[in-house]
């Protein structure tokens, strides 16, 4: 896996506007440690959004991100709530993003995310067959496959059963020793479980970044809990 | 038409088709020739257009989609009278000498079904790059692999079209009766022939022509049908089927 030595994201006033509205506003935070960070909000609260500017998929319209600005941007790789499989079969999803990237031992390389997911069982299925839970993992194990510097996952676990679910928090936990992770959720019980430090939106902007142990304690994660 | 004369016809249109007639078989070869050529050329011209329009943001695109839109409503009629105004010798390609050769009926074929491709394949193509683009964005794809998945990705839905397309030029009359001018040996088709057969009461060969464009629409409709099944489903009952043996 890569350096777990993290690059800091560094967010200054970002805002981001659709068409005449205003999805999210004055964003701005810092983060340095490695470890998951966890964003946590309602519905609507822009934690896709955030997730997608820090990816590079959608541009701030206001503020800036100190990755843009690097000459040479980090490797980050996002995973969808449903995960987004070709047509093909599992090892094909894996080592066709491998074969792009020109990475060596392709094949040993597969071989070795399928059984880092556990999922060497199914690698000559057809992934768009496979139940969410399987096709989640699928993506994971594509994601461990390419090293990312930086990962990031949008409601990963959303659709799952608690056992699954516990399985694919149990590899995000294993990924965070060789990359950063950024994963929104709405399940305190897994903030709780994986999170070094938390964001917490809400109606587009941020309202508290914190390490996660304080965070659990504070009168904001009362109030939020009971919303 | 009277019974007896019914059934004498479709005998003898049974007769023509299982002896070889060669009449028979230059017609159809000649209509296979013809329409192919136009499906290559439409899919080679409407795939890259419909992509462009679900890929890039350009302006007039909304333009491009009610033009080729209209364009696959226009009656065969009207697209004949376009291509043979083209090409007849008063025409600006008039020099060329193509009117009523095979030729002039393919462009004429291609003119008609390339809306056609545009058209249908551009649903395909939007939904599968709606579903992909950011996640091959994110696997670090450059544009050109992106294109390549994305056609890979389609492959099914791409088939019908093709067939759709192929249905729509071979059972065609209009526009190739036009260009064409339906010469013996040189421009007849299968349904430029069928036209002329009945109206000179030639029934046999005009029903052995009819029975094998049925079975061709027949066949197409087939095809179409089993690529358009669930594919997951059938790859489903495969793999079961695998794991049970």
């Amino acid at each position: 896996m890569s350096d777990p030595t993290f690059l800091p994201l560094n967010l200054k006033n970002v805002g981001l506007d659709i068409g005449e509205k205003t999805c999210l506003s004055d964003i701005s935070f810092s983060i340095e440690n490695s470890g998951i960070t966890v964003i946590m909000g309602s519905n609507g609260s822009g934690k896709t959004l955030l997730l997608k500017l820090c990816a590079g998929l959608l541009t701030p319209s206001h503020g800036s991100i100190n990755w843009q600005e690097l000459p040479q941007p980090p490797q980050i790789t996002l995973v969808p709530p449903h995960a987004v499989l070709l047509n093909r079969t599992v090892i094909d999803n894996i080592q066709l993003p491998l074969s792009y990237h020109r990475r060596a031992n392709i094949i040993e390389r597969s071989r070795q995310a399928l059984e880092w997911a556990g999922i060497s069982h199914i690698g000559k299925q057809v992934a768009t067959t496979l139940s969410t839970g399987q096709q989640q993992l699928v993506a994971l194990a594509r994601a461990w496959a390419l090293e990312p510097n930086i990962l990031l996952l949008d409601e990963l676990t959303a659709n799952l059963d608690p056992t699954r679910r516990q399985e694919i928090d149990m590899l995000i936990q294993q990924l965070s020793e060789s990359c950063k992770i950024f994963i929104s959720t709405h399940s305190i019980q897994q903030a709780k479980k994986l999170a070094s430090d938390i964001l917490l939106l809400d109606d587009g902007k941020l309202r508290i970044h914190s390490v996660a142990e304080s965070f659990f304690d504070s009168a904001e994660f009362k109030r939020f809990s009971e919303i | 038409m009277p019974t007896s004369t019914l059934t004498d016809a479709i005998s003898q249109a049974v007769h023509i088709i299982l002896n070889g007639d060669s009449a028979l078989w230059e017609i159809i070869a000649l209509s296979f020739r013809v329409s192919l050529s136009a499906l290559l050329l439409a899919i080679i011209i409407g795939i890259p257009i419909s992509i462009l329009m679900v890929i890039y943001q350009f302006p007039g695109r909304r333009f491009l989609h009610i033009i080729v839109d209209t364009l696959m409503a226009l009656p065969p009629v009207v697209v004949g009278l376009l291509v043979y105004l083209l090409l007849s010798r008063n025409g600006p390609l008039g020099i060329m000498g193509l009117l009523y050769t095979p030729t002039a009926m393919i462009i004429a074929q291609t003119a008609l079904i390339t809306p056609i491709v545009v058209a249908l394949s551009f649903p395909i193509f939007a939904q599968n790059w709606l579903r992909l683009n950011e996640q091959l964005h994110m696997l670090g794809f450059k544009p050109r692999h992106c294109l390549r998945i994305l056609i890979a990705e389609s492959r099914i839905g791409l088939v019908t079209v093709i067939l759709a397309a192929f249905g729509r030029a071979i059972a065609e009359i209009g526009a190739v009766m036009i260009v064409g001018g339906n010469i013996e040996h040189h421009t007849r088709v299968m349904t430029t022939a069928i036209a002329m057969e009945t109206r000179q009461g030639n029934l046999a060969l005009a029903l052995a022509l009819g029975i094998v464009l049925i079975l061709l629409a027949l066949l197409i409709n087939t095809a179409a049908h089993l690529f358009t099944m669930d594919s997951r489903l059938l790859r489903k009952a495969i793999f079961k089927k695998e794991g049970n043996s």
